[in-house]
């Protein structure tokens, strides 16, 4: 087996006295899509902010090509080459996109060492060419997380989170991310994707892990886990797909 | 310095600290509850000051009588100053242009009192010779201002009142509401707008208190208004946004300081030494001496 | 900003400049061509407040501070009669202000929004009672400035004043400027974007300080006589912020239309409201006009006006083929 390039080692977050997770386990190797799945409140989001840096994990390391960045600051991490979608759109809405794409280059894009895009080629994977320079705030919703597709792209990023990418967005346009993180996949930038869509993480992810309660209690290929009993049981609610 | 001298200046403090206090008070119940941002409120108190003032030296009425007058037309007027230049700004995120606009749009109001109080009263310092002005009370060795006396006990009656206001009446408890989440309790069918409204005019009327208590103590100026605004804020912040009781103490501890600072230091560094002591604990407690955590929405405000 | 743009905004500059030139002489000096240059030193100080409460968007109401550095920097050698030469006094000046943002960076910056807000008019307090009561500093009665040519004077401080205002306009299309920005609209994807928040605000904050500094060693030089209420005083923050805010913040000719607007409307109401403190009814009257009708200013006001009748005459010749 690959070495992994991002490794979660016993991660336990609480909040106060309160237990979100303990002891998750999750490895991610080169150019893989996986998915996390879990119901609302079961840690996904949280998840995401430890490995960025905004929260510290209560117990457990982040690993990064075998280096430890658990409580780095938030900007070093992304320097480091870990980009991340929101999930409520945020795109720098006084800039346009271009600018947008400049100042992640500027900044996370001097010092990441991962896959570099030319800005043209952003612009081409996120169908941003034409709409290029007109302001952010001024563009629909699928275009806003385009940006901030493209933004997270222009910091060479080698690993890219993504927070439901497909809340908000209609099916063809979910097909288009689904294409491009294939695309992504391809050039080699790892990503991981938080999904509540099944279709969406059938269709693009190599593994899928699930959260419930705390815990992690699957992991495995999308078709393992859809049969996997104690998954149906907690997340489908009994429910066959 | 004699232990007697110390607990003078430290009631003289407390006493000082009276006219912070409420005007703390009334900062928080609109910028700590509701998020509405104004700088008006110095000028208020000062007006308030001015028509007691004047109201005593033409007739003789006594500027208690006359606050009781004041207080519904205060009331009245802040109801219209957020009903029509604060209102606009409602509808944006605190520090995306809602902030900017109400601080802006408040000072050019206050900017006009304090004009018109600079034509009609003339930039020389006014005094309101009551005759209780200079009268004390003994206690052992100490003496005590009655004006003070009394201020305290109003600040306090006011807090009580104003928490007893919010927590037990319908009225109350919908401004609660909104302030915890406006948009939700717009959908919960309480009339944001004019709750918005009448907190700020209780907020002006606690003004014109201070303002009152401003004026017994001191002498009048035009232009005190815009510090005394940014006194009352302190105290919200010391006492953390949004706890009446905190920022009234923190008005205390302010006047404290003032009048240790004369005491003690140059009288000239007054007002500054409680810009230091401020910016010391924010660096300490960003969230002000009583927050315990901060929650979410003021982190990301 | 592009090569062609820099190189249209300094011929413009330069033709003011020459235009101010010949406007000087040949009005022999009059009050107007000094009046010009008072303006001027509050659109350089704007310029410089702007880069943290527009760009950054930490509305700061005490920048009198970093005026009142830079005008002490270039009087106290004067003041205790040593014999520096002037042009390095002016970079000293500059220097301090800078350095002194720096030093209080790591305070200022940790606290945010409300709390800025009032630990920098605080700050404002703390150095114009600071200033007054201390002798050392020659206290309220201030200290006085050698007499500086205003034939040299006011053509450099108008040609410092072009040269801000194409550097800061430079800056915020700059990566740098852009960074600013990502700040105030989201900081904390910003950090993702490896913006480290504090060291970018301090970046602006110390900028925009030495910008200040260099208004106020200027102020120094043009009024000769500098006391702490003339240079620390809450006026100074206000005359700074209100100007940009008018104009509308965020923008770089936003401050300067707001600050000419602003400074000439002052002065004029000063001059037909004889009554002490009696002007500020004009101004106060006219900044909740402008709040309330343009809330993004005048600057941005003008912008969509000039965008909606483009956009008529666009769709005008559409109709028209």
């Amino acid at each position: 087996m690959q070495q992994p390039i991002l490794e979660l080692q016993n991660l336990g977050m609480r909040f106060g006295g309160l237990e979100l997770f303990s002891g998750i386990n999750i490895s991610v190797s080169k150019g893989e899509i996986l998915g996390i799945i879990g119901t609302n409140g079961s840690g996904k989001t949280t998840l995401f902010n430890i490995i960025c840096g905004i929260y510290k994990p209560a117990e457990g390391q982040v690993i990064y090509h075998g280096k430890d960045i658990t409580g780095l600051p938030p900007y070093k991490i992304a320097r480091q080459g870990i980009g991340r979608c929101f999930q409520m759109v945020v795109p720098f809405e006084s800039m346009t996109p271009k600018e947008n794409i400049r100042v992640a280059r500027a900044n996370a894009g001097r010092y990441g060492k991962g896959i570099e895009l030319s800005v043209e080629e952003i612009m081409e994977l996120t169908n941003l060419t034409d709409k290029q320079d007109i302001t952010t705030n001024n563009l629909a919703l699928p275009d806003k997380k385009n940006v901030e597709i493209a933004r997270a792209l222009a910091c060479n990023p080698e690993v890219i989170l993504f927070d439901e990418v497909s809340c908000g967005l209609s099916g063809e346009e979910i097909g288009e991310r689904m294409k491009l993180m294939k695309q992504l996949a391809k050039k080699g930038i790892t990503i991981i994707v938080i999904e509540h869509i099944m279709m969406f993480i059938k269709e693009i992810c190599d593994r899928v892990v699930v959260l419930h309660a705390g815990e992690l209690i699957a992991q495995g290929t999308p078709q393992e886990i859809i049969q996997n009993p104690k998954v149906i049981d907690a997340y489908l609610g009994g429910r066959k797909l | 310095m004699s232990m007697v001298s110390f607990l003078q200046t430290l009631l003289g403090g407390i006493g000082t600290g009276t006219v912070y206090a409420l005007l703390g008070l009334s900062c928080s119940l609109i910028l700590g509850k509701l998020q509405i941002c104004s700088v008006v409120h110095g000028d208020l108190a000062i007006l308030a000051g001015y028509i007691c003032y004047q109201v005593f030296s033409a007739w003789g009425i006594d500027p208690f009588i006359t606050l009781v007058i004041l207080i519904p037309i205060f009331f009245g007027l802040g109801y219209f100053i957020q009903k029509v230049f604060m209102k606009p700004f409602m509808k944006l995120e605190t520090w995306k242009g809602r902030y900017e606009g109400q601080v802006m749009v408040s000072w050019g109001i206050g900017m006009c009192i304090m004009a018109m109080e600079y034509i009609l009263f003339s930039g020389k310092d006014k005094t309101l010779n009551v005759s209780y002005r200079n009268a004390t009370v003994s206690l052992g060795d100490l003496s005590i201002p009655v004006v003070h006396i009394i201020a305290f006990i109003l600040t306090i009656g006011l807090l009580i009142a104003i928490e007893l206001l919010l927590k037990k009446t319908s009225l109350g408890i919908k401004i609660q509401a909104c302030s915890a989440d406006a948009t939700t309790a717009r959908l919960t069918g309480i009339p944001v707008n004019k709750m918005c409204a009448v907190a700020f005019g209780i907020s002006s009327s606690l003004a014109a208190v201070a303002g009152l208590i401003f004026s017994l103590s001191n002498a009048l100026s035009p232009s005190d208004g815009f510090d005394l605004t940014f006194l009352g804020w302190v105290a919200v912040i010391l006492g953390t946004m949004g706890n009446l009781k905190g920022a009234v103490i923190a008005g205390f501890l302010m006047g404290i300081i003032h009048a240790l600072t004369i005491y003690f230091w140059i009288p000239n560094m007054a007002e500054a030494t409680i810009y230091i002591v401020l910016i010391i604990i924010l660096i300490f407690r960003p969230n002000g001496l009583f927050g315990r955590e901060i929650s979410k929405r003021r982190q990301a405000a | 900003m592009s090569k062609k743009h820099m190189l249209y905004s300094i011929i413009a500059g330069v033709i003011i400049l020459v235009a101010y030139i010949a406007y000087f002489h040949g009005s022999g000096q009059s009050y107007n061509a000094g009046f010009i240059v008072y303006i001027c030193l509050f659109l350089i100080a704007g310029q410089g407040w702007n880069l943290l409460g527009g760009y950054i968007g930490e509305v700061s109401f005490g920048h009198a501070v970093f005026f009142g550095i830079g005008a002490y920097t270039i009087a106290l050698p004067t003041g205790y009669g040593l014999n520096i030469p002037m042009p390095l006094l002016i970079i000293l000046s500059m220097v301090t202000s800078g350095l002194f943002a720096w030093a209080i960076s790591y305070p200022l910056l940790r606290i945010k929004g409300m709390n800025f807000l009032i630990g920098t008019f605080g700050l404002g307090i703390i150095f114009l009672n600071a200033f007054t009561s201390s002798q050392l500093l020659f206290a309220s009665q201030g200290t006085f400035l050698p007499f500086v040519q205003p034939s040299v004077l006011y053509p450099v401080i108008i040609g410092i004043t072009i040269a801000v205002v194409i550097f800061v306009s430079v800056l915020v299309k700059s990566s740098t400027g852009l960074s600013f920005k990502a700040v105030r609209d989201v900081p904390e994807a910003a950090q993702m974007i490896g913006i480290n928040l504090y060291r970018t605000k301090t970046k602006a904050l110390v900028i925009g300080a030495m910008i200040t500094g260099l208004a106020g060693a200027m102020y120094a030089l043009y009024s000769m006589h500098i006391t702490p209420s003339a240079t620390f005083d809450t006026s100074i923050s206000n005359d700074i912020l209100l100007g940009s805010y008018i104009g509308g913040c965020g923008t770089v000719l936003g401050p300067v239309i707001g600050g000419t607007i602003l400074i000439i409307i002052q002065e004029a109401a000063r001059s037909t409201i004889t009554v002490t403190g009696g002007h500020n009814l004009v101004l106060g009257i006219i900044l909740v006009l402008v709040m309330m009708t343009m809330k993004q200013g005048i600057w941005s006001a003008i912008r969509t006006g000039i965008d909606k009748i483009c956009g008529k005459l666009s769709s005008v010749k559409k109709q028209r083929r």
